[in-house]
């Protein structure tokens, strides 16, 4: 029997992904990832939070990685003048302390990943694993009738792969 | 209040607005009322709290008449204008009182039936039990002895004939369902009366037909059974134990026993139990089922399932010697058996105690308590023929009914089985993998043995029945702790933290109803009344048959949200009905084309459009723009906040124009509030460039409960330089803030109303909660109900008021901000923390 699965089988549900409205802190996103890690007991482990507008308009993406960007004190970016190297991180030896909190209360809106890619409910998995790659995200949203209904996972896809080679 | 107001004017106001505003104010705290007693109406649901078909009629009667204030408080206002909103209300309003004024009228009937003709489909002529027995005997040709049942129609004659029915109406208004004394009272008279009155001749002589017609010729006339078959009993609500039943009556003296049955509706507990299920009176209508007595040589009970184990194809039996009364009442251990449907009859489980007596039928009437014979004490009152008919039955009665049955049996002197009464068993929803039996090692436990009657954990302390006076004095979340098991319990169930008795059996009468009332139960330890102390705190874990000494929180779980029994009774189909009357919000958005009067569906409605357009009569501008009161003007705050103000007088600064910035206020509370909303993090303007996806959630959680942009509608707040009444309409969040400060101490206050609305019930609650904690640490008082949260502070100084108004400030948008993101207790409990630690401060 020929592969048949699509989008919609695999994708997370949009109510069970943690969300917040745009203008809020990145402290309140990070309460938001921590607690809603807790909610799902570890099975279910969001490792980014939805960034939504007033009007329940999905905006943006903020994943970890992003967070964790957007709490780097200034000086670690590179500038024309210095080239950013790993080395250069023992001068930072602030970076736990009052800057990052300070940082902490930025919107979220200025650190989050804007939508890349969507797929469609009825999509097949091979053209979300193709889009995936094609725009280096992890995350992407399961649109049905032109609103998002739902949430797709590399993670997801990886499993269902895996699946297959491994033969299961 | 108003004089305080009126003295700050300036000269030069316009006229009639201190009657305008009067008004607004009277309108405002009936609005407040309306809201108030909503919330609480919509509480009862929950099925954790007792009310009766009286409480809705009051709390109804109460909105409809602060409903009418609020309308004819806008009306006043407008002068005349809301005409069409007074009509809108007067047809609510005949709505509600139809709905709680229907009565159902008992329907003309023969006053006997032969049990030849019955089916469950006539329960409201015959009564639940002889309709059932009607349903088995020509539905199932399981074998039930002819039989006659008296009509309710019979009732209802016997009523009329001695001009009772009003009498019985008035004096069962008369009691509350938290005065035992009075109920006592009202039901002594009941009986009294019905003792008194006459047996119309020809009910009479219908009974006495309909009894001829039984007796077969060249037989020995037989004694009958009569037993009461109420409407409603048996049904879905089992009544079980509640209204009388006699065995072995002489034909001469049916008639006389017919008027006891009927005096039985009136017994305390019954009373109490048709009450708290929310019957109607005139619904209470009394049927009776005549059966020929069966001499019987053992008799029972039949579970067609185990209540604490439906999902097994297995039936319960319990049996005595002679007649079955004793199987039911508790009075002695009857023999167990469990039995399985496949092969019928296999035996699973037997226990075999001994059985000291029995209750036999006396040759003339009535019955007498015999010993037992001593060579059949420990014999087991049932054989394998036996155990393999009663489980064929069950298979047969559960086929038929598509639900557990209930099932009372008896074997005569010939061997043959007969089944007197079949109704619905009560068994709980499904529970998932069951888990191991556990004893926590670690407590001291008391009592180890017992058979379940009702699972759950419930604490508190003993409370020993002694006689039924102590129920007269059982405290909120005692633990019953008695002897033997009663239905007079019933009385206290809806307070009792668990039962415990020293005899009975799980498929007695108190077990049934413990189970209707959800009472952790545990009967048959054998020495609990030796063994626990009143007054001693224990903690009775139902789920696994041990008492523990004190009070074990980790047993005492949050109590998972649990089937609603009630959720069937009339008492909750009449509240729902008249909710839907109340509750339902149609006029979400006031800039669409049915927030009219004529748009109104519901007291919701009503007042929501009410407060609108009192709001605008208010702040009113005319249609040109240009300004008619002087007073009148917006606020320019650059932020997304739309907020009309009327100026009455000192609280805006001179030479303002058409809109005034927030540092052109000069009024002392206003400012405060003010600088604590603009602290927050307000919708900033969105990063460019970004594209946005609409959402699923755009057409269920914000659309739908919102309506209008979140940000859009419109706030409302009046000042002078020592006052401010701030209507603040968020979304679907409206909360209003009043205060008054000034330099004179005893003057100041400040009140704060939420009122939340929209979204989940987990949400609601949780923003409720959020709300509570943080006004708790603010040192006010406050009072909850629903979701409508009410704070009040006085007498304190200027500077206190001022800071308080500024927490509220924040407060006010901080829960509306946080709509989107309660999505666990835990994170509700992180933002509670949050707010104390940056706002509150101290001992966070």
């Amino acid at each position: 029997m020929p592969y048949q699965k699509t989008a919609k089988d695999l994708m997370i549900r949009l109510e069970d992904f943690p969300h917040i409205p745009y203008w809020f802190s990145l402290r309140e996103a990070m309460a938001i990832i921590r607690e809603a890690a807790v909610k799902f007991g570890g099975s279910f482990e969001p490792r980014a939070v939805l960034v939504f507008d007033e009007k329940y308009q999905l905006m943006g993406i903020l994943t970890l990685r992003d967070i964790i960007i957007g709490l780097e004190p200034k000086f670690l970016q590179e500038t024309d003048l210095i080239k950013m190297d790993p080395s250069l991180t023992v001068l930072s030896g602030d970076f736990l302390g009052p800057k990052m909190k300070e940082q902490s209360q930025r919107p979220v809106s200025e650190i989050m990943s804007p939508i890349k890619a969507t797929i469609d409910t009825g999509d097949p998995i091979t053209k979300a694993v193709y889009l995936m790659i094609k725009e280096n995200v992890g995350l992407m949203p399961v649109m049905q009738n032109g609103k998002v209904e739902g949430m797709l996972r590399l993670s997801d896809l990886f499993s269902e792969i895996s699946r297959s080679v491994l033969g299961d | 209040m108003w004089h305080r107001l009126k003295k700050p004017r300036e000269p030069g106001g316009s006229a009639g607005l201190a009657e305008k505003y009067a008004h607004f104010q009277r309108l405002l705290a009936a609005n407040n009322a309306v809201l108030g007693l909503m919330s609480d109406m919509e509480e009862k649901l929950s099925g954790d709290f007792l009310f009766d078909l009286q409480f809705i009629r009051a709390s109804v009667s109460h909105i409809v008449q602060e409903t009418a204030t609020v309308v004819t408080a806008l009306n006043d206002m407008g002068e005349g204008r809301y005409e069409d909103l007074l009509h809108s209300f007067r047809q609510i309003r005949q709505e509600l009182e139809e709905g709680l004024s229907q009565r159902r009228e008992i329907e003309k009937a023969p006053l006997t039936l032969s049990l030849d003709q019955l089916n469950l489909e006539m329960a409201e002529t015959a009564g639940g039990k002889s309709a059932n027995l009607g349903e088995v005997r020509n539905r199932t040709g399981l074998p039930v002895p002819p039989g006659f049942a008296i009509s309710t129609y019979a009732y209802k004659v016997f009523l009329d004939h001695n001009h009772l029915t009003a009498r019985i109406t008035e004096m069962l208004g008369r009691w509350r369902m938290d005065d035992l004394d009075s109920l006592a009272r009202v039901s002594e008279e009941l009986k009294q009366m019905i003792n008194q009155a006459q047996v119309p001749p020809e009910l009479e002589s219908a009974i006495n037909a309909a009894y001829e017609a039984l007796c077969l010729p060249g037989r020995e006339r037989p004694l009958v059974a009569m037993r009461s078959s109420a409407v409603g009993e048996d049904l879905t609500l089992t009544f079980a134990g509640q209204y009388a039943t006699y065995l072995n009556v002489p034909p001469g003296e049916m008639v006389s026993r017919y008027k006891d049955i009927v005096a039985s509706l009136f017994t305390p507990r019954a009373l109490f139990y048709y009450k708290n299920k929310g019957f109607r009176e005139e619904e209470m209508a009394m049927g009776v089922a005549v059966l020929p007595m069966i001499n019987s040589r053992a008799s029972g009970v039949l579970f067609t399932r185990q209540p604490e184990a439906p999902e097994q194809d297995a039936a319960l039996i319990n049996a005595v010697w002679g007649l079955g009364k004793y199987a039911v009442g508790g009075i002695i251990n009857p023999d167990h058996y469990l039995v399985a449907y496949h092969p019928p009859g296999q035996v699973l489980e037997q226990h075999i105690p001994p059985k000291e007596f029995m209750l036999v039928n006396l040759p003339g009437g009535g019955v007498h308590k015999l010993p037992v014979p001593p060579e059949q004490v420990n014999a087991p009152c049932l054989h394998p023929g036996h155990l393999q008919q009663l489980a064929q039955w069950a298979a047969a009665l559960e086929a038929h009914y598509q639900r557990p049955q209930d099932v009372e049996w008896a074997l005569d002197a010939e061997d043959r089985l007969w089944l007197l009464q079949s109704r619905p068993l009560q068994v709980p929803a499904k529970r998932g993998a069951e888990v191991k039996a556990r004893t926590l090692k670690q407590y001291p436990v008391l009592l180890d043995q017992g058979s379940i009657a009702c699972r759950g954990v419930g604490a508190g302390p003993v409370v020993l029945m002694r006689q039924d006076e102590d129920l007269k004095n059982f405290p909120p979340g005692g633990v019953l702790v008695a002897r033997h098991t009663s239905p007079k319990y019933v009385t206290v169930m809806p307070q009792a933290a668990a039962i415990i008795t020293d005899a009975g059996s799980p498929t007695g009468h108190m077990a049934l109803l413990a189970r209707e009332f959800q009472v952790p139960t545990i009967i048959n330890t054998g020495n609990a009344t030796q063994i626990l102390q009143p007054g001693q705190e224990v903690t009775v874990d139902a789920n696994y048959n041990n008492v523990y000494a004190g009070i074990i929180t980790e047993l005492l779980e949050p109590r998972q949200a649990r089937v609603n029994d009630l959720a069937d009774s009339p008492v909750f189909r009449a509240l729902k009905t008249v909710l839907k009357q109340i509750i339902p919000l149609n006029l979400i958005n006031p800039q669409s084309a049915n927030f009219t009067p004529a748009g109104c569906r519901t007291v919701h409605d009503l007042v929501r459009f009410a407060h609108e357009f009192s709001m605008r009569e208010m702040f009113q501008l005319t249609e040109s723009g240009v300004l008619e009161d002087r007073e009148v003007v917006d606020l320019d705050s650059g932020l997304p906040f739309k907020v009309r103000i009327l100026d009455l007088g000192g609280g805006i600064k001179k030479g303002w124009r058409r809109r005034v910035r927030p540092e052109q206020i000069t009024s002392i509370p206003f400012k405060a509030f003010w600088q604590g909303l603009a602290a927050m993090r307000w919708p900033q303007a969105k990063p460019e460039g970004a594209k946005s996806f609409s959402s699923i959630f755009v057409k269920s959680e914000e659309e739908v409960a919102q309506g209008a942009e979140p940000y859009q509608d419109q706030s409302y707040v009046v000042l002078s330089q020592n006052y401010m009444n701030f209507s603040i309409r968020l979304g679907y969040h409206l909360s209003a803030v009043e205060a008054y400060v000034s330099d004179r101490v005893n003057d100041n206050y400040l009140t704060f109303t939420f009122r939340g609305g929209g979204s989940t019930p987990e949400r609601r609650e949780r923003r409720v909660r959020l709300i509570e904690a943080i006004i708790d640490r603010m040192d006010l008082n406050y009072q909850r109900k629903g979701d409508t949260i009410e704070a009040r502070i006085s007498k304190y100084s200027a500077a206190q008021m001022a800071q308080r108004l500024i927490l509220f400030g924040k407060l006010t948008l901080y829960t509306k901000q946080l709509d989107m993101v309660l999505f666990s207790e835990g994170i509700a409990d992180w933002y509670i923390k949050d707010f104390l630690r940056e706002y509150v401060g101290g001992k966070a």
